[in-house]
């Protein structure tokens, strides 16, 4: 059994009846998932019904955090938050940092499971074992600042800890989030998952501490862990002075930074206006999440009109691609007050931004007109009309109303031959790297299993040249397959499901990974790992969510990637020429199943779910 | 130290762009041609940590025909002094060390010759450290 890290206790709670009990955590689900993504992940394959409506009260939200979470092991302070995508049918698993996490692990538990819904709009409050279903008919309409601060006052403590919706989940948007302190649990429409429960917010507070299995294994695995962020000469003080906003110099350098709805990558080149290094001129300080000696969140403080005073938490890299080269907005004030916008909404700023850029294109080429866009000049860098169509999305007025689902949905109501613009795959729209110059990142964004999502199956090796497992050409296809699985279950087994900050593969512990997180398991909880066992965990939540994906009606013919990457060429710079064919993307989907073990369909087989303990998941395939 | 087994193998295949066609004048013969040649001027670009160690983020360079990228790498190290230094040296372990990251004309010199690619006159060359992802 496990001895620490894990409270032990799964809080199950149900809104159409206001009940709620606790269940004990089985050790095996512990073994086999770790935490975080992989937990819930698990429980949603067990009980939700992959062909239910997203937006119905069958879909569940599940929240687990990771058995580190609450220790005093850095960068550990993280959460995986699920249910099924209202904006992909598809799983839906996003993670987010801040402090709520570690709040409810000293809440007491390592998942909440929310069920059902709500007949009025309502807030959770979860305290010594009780849980409260509180009226949150005032709280209906606010951002998620406000939220969280009007909950503190109600209940009469500030140290409460809040995850809640703004407008735009209550509204159903398919782009909506759900959001903490300023940390976002984004993409995939969760928010809306919420929205739709008539859940407002979760307002928890605790005071457990975790228990450590062994002490002398516990202190020698973090000492090991300290000692590579110590030592790495780029998380201080680099990382720690940038964030992740000079992710924008280097693709900008590579050429993959895109640009105009992405038909301008190469062309537009906008690092000495809204690069990490120019962005430090408009510092307002730091912030870092819970028990983190990093503080990689830069505090920025827009200075000229008509944004003067706009102040956010970001903007991230890929904040300044949605808001800036997308949309082709050079301004940085205007970045700033879009990204505290999106998060007061909770719009996801990846969504939000393409989709504005999908509405740009569409403007230029006149399939929306002045009429459409009630006045709006629509063109590319217009960030005026940008601030303010994000303000008519959240709000769902106007053209708002059309692209507040995202571009698959816009395009499906617009017409007109519109989904040839439309980025996004499986309903999810592009994060910030042109994959044309980058194919096994190009890979992951058609095969993740929450669609385009960077997160899922980054390739540090095609963007940061980090040789491992091996070096790499970015532009080569062959070997990529085989790549997108390796990064695939690394992300899932090293971060989402440790619910570890990704950051530390990458920068601090990128040559014993594998071996860090075991030797952190045996430590904290008493459960032991080699390494490899360590990657299988990530291949089996991959699997799981596979067949989940299956089952929702997910084919082939979704792992895709828009038209415009497979025909057109990215136009200049250093990746000029490069595209992803439909062969190419065919090549790369082939070895990619293979290495997986799943058919040429890409549906697993039972073999491979028996091999990874989760053969009863093959029945349901009717295997 | 890295894990026992990662579970796949590398290979790469790479397509035949143009800059593949000239890389591949690094032939034995190409090289000697090279050789030949008295000086080959290169643009040599840094962006972050390596720009603000160098001082300036583009500079032209005339180096001897032949020169490599390790040749270069040295040669910015005078130019930057002790500081620039380490981080130009081959890394020893990854984790204590930046990973310094080399393109010549947008292409990564891991999938090409690595610290001996030979440079070519008119080559463009991209130095920098990555700082992190987004």
């Amino acid at each position: 059994m496990y001895r620490g890290g894990y409270t032990g206790k799964i809080l199950r709670i149900n809104l159409t009846d206001k009940t709620f009990k606790e269940e004990p955590l089985p050790l095996e689900v512990a073994q086999d998932f770790i935490g975080g993504s992989g937990f819930t992940v698990k429980y949603l394959y067990d009980e939700v019904p992959a062909d239910c409506d997203p937006l119905g009260p069958e879909n569940k939200l599940i929240y687990a955090p990771g058995p580190f979470t609450g220790t005093t092991i850095p960068c550990a302070s993280r959460m995986a938050i699920n249910a099924k995508s209202p904006a992909t049918g598809a799983m839906g698993v996003a993670t987010t940092g801040g402090h709520f996490p570690v709040e409810m692990k000293r809440a007491g538990y390592d998942v909440i499971i929310v069920e059902g819904k709500a007949e009025e709009p309502t807030y959770l409050w979860i305290k010594n074992g009780e849980v409260k279903f509180r009226a949150a008919k005032d709280l209906w309409g606010l951002t998620s600042t406000d939220t969280q601060q009007a909950i503190k006052d109600e209940l009469h403590d500030q140290n409460v800890r809040v995850s809640c919706v703004g407008p735009a989940g209550e509204k159903l948007s398919k782009m909506a989030c759900i959001v903490n302190e300023r940390r976002v649990a984004g993409r995939k429409g969760l928010g809306a998952v919420m929205g739709s429960k008539n859940l407002k917010a979760i307002a928890l507070r605790g005071n457990l501490q975790m228990e450590i299995s062994d002490k002398e294994k516990y202190d020698a695995a973090r000492k090991r862990m300290r000692d590579g962020m110590r030592n790495s000469p780029i998380l201080y003080p680099e990382f720690s002075r940038y964030g992740t906003s000079t992710t924008l110099d280097l693709t900008q350098a590579m050429g993959i930074y895109p640009a105009n709805n992405w038909t301008g990558t190469g062309d537009f080149a906008p690092a000495d206006k809204i690069g990490g290094f120019a962005f430090e001129a408009l510092s307002a300080g730091k912030t870092a999440c819970s028990g983190c000696p990093v503080g990689c969140s830069q505090l920025r403080l827009a200075k000229e009109p008509p944004y003067t005073g706009w102040f956010t938490e970001g903007p991230e890299y890929e904040t300044l691609y949605a808001f800036g080269g997308v949309t082709g907005v050079d301004n940085p004030d205007a970045i700033i007050a879009a990204d505290r916008i999106s998060d007061e909404l909770g719009l996801d700023t990846i969504s939000a931004g393409v989709t504005i850029a999908f509405a740009m294109e569409l403007f230029e080429r006149g399939i929306l007109t002045l009429e459409d866009t009630g006045g709006m000049d629509l063109r590319f860098g217009n960030h005026v009309a940008m601030v303010k169509l994000l303000h008519m999305m959240g709000e769902r007025e106007g053209l708002g109303n059309i692209l507040a689902d995202g571009t698959k949905a816009a395009a499906e109501r617009i017409g007109k031959g519109s989904e040839k613009y439309a980025m996004h795959v499986k309903g999810l729209e592009l994060p910030a790297y042109d994959v044309r110059g980058a194919k096994a990142h190009g890979l992951n964004y058609a095969t993740a299993f929450t669609g385009a999502d960077h997160n899922k199956g980054y390739a540090f090796q095609e963007i940061f040249g980090i040789p491992i497992p091996y070096a790499v050409d970015r532009l080569a296809t062959e070997g990529k397959g085989k790549l997108c699985k390796w990064n695939q279950d690394a992300r899932t087994a090293l971060a989402d499901s440790p619910t570890m900050c990704v950051f530390l593969m990458d920068m601090a512990v990128a040559d014993f990974m594998f071996e860090n997180t075991a030797d952190l398991m045996e430590g904290t909880t008493g459960l032991t790992y080699t390494p490899e066992e360590v990657h299988q965990v990530g291949e089996r939540v991959n699997n799981l969510a596979r067949v989940f994906n299956t089952l929702a009606g997910l084919t082939r013919a979704d792992d895709d990637l828009p038209e415009r990457l497979k025909t057109e060429p990215i136009p200049s710079g250093p990746s000029k020429g490069q595209m992803i064919s439909q062969a190419d993307l065919d090549f790369m989907l082939d070895e990619y199943y293979e290495a997986r073990g799943w058919t040429r369909e890409g549906i697993p087989t039972r073999a491979k779910l028996e091999e990874l303990r989760v053969g009863y998941a093959a029945a349901k395939l009717g295997l | 130290m890295r894990p026992p087994s990662w579970g796949c193998s590398g290979g790469t295949r790479v397509p035949g762009t143009a800059m593949t066609a000239k890389r591949s004048a690094n032939t034995e013969q190409g090289r000697d041609r090279r050789l030949e040649a008295t000086t080959v001027n290169v643009k040599v670009r840094s962006i972050g940590l390596i720009n603000s160690l160098l001082g300036q983020a583009e500079r032209d360079l005339a180096l001897p025909g032949g020169t490599m990228i390790d040749g270069l790498l040295g040669r910015l190290s005078e130019l930057g002094g002790e500081k620039l230094a380490p981080y130009l040296a081959v890394p020893k372990e990854l984790s204590a060390h930046a990973p310094l990251r080399v393109m010549v004309n947008g292409r990564d010199i891991a999938a090409l010759q690595g610290r001996q690619t030979v440079l070519q006159d008119g080559d463009d060359v991209l130095i920098f450290i990555p700082i992190a992802g987004g």
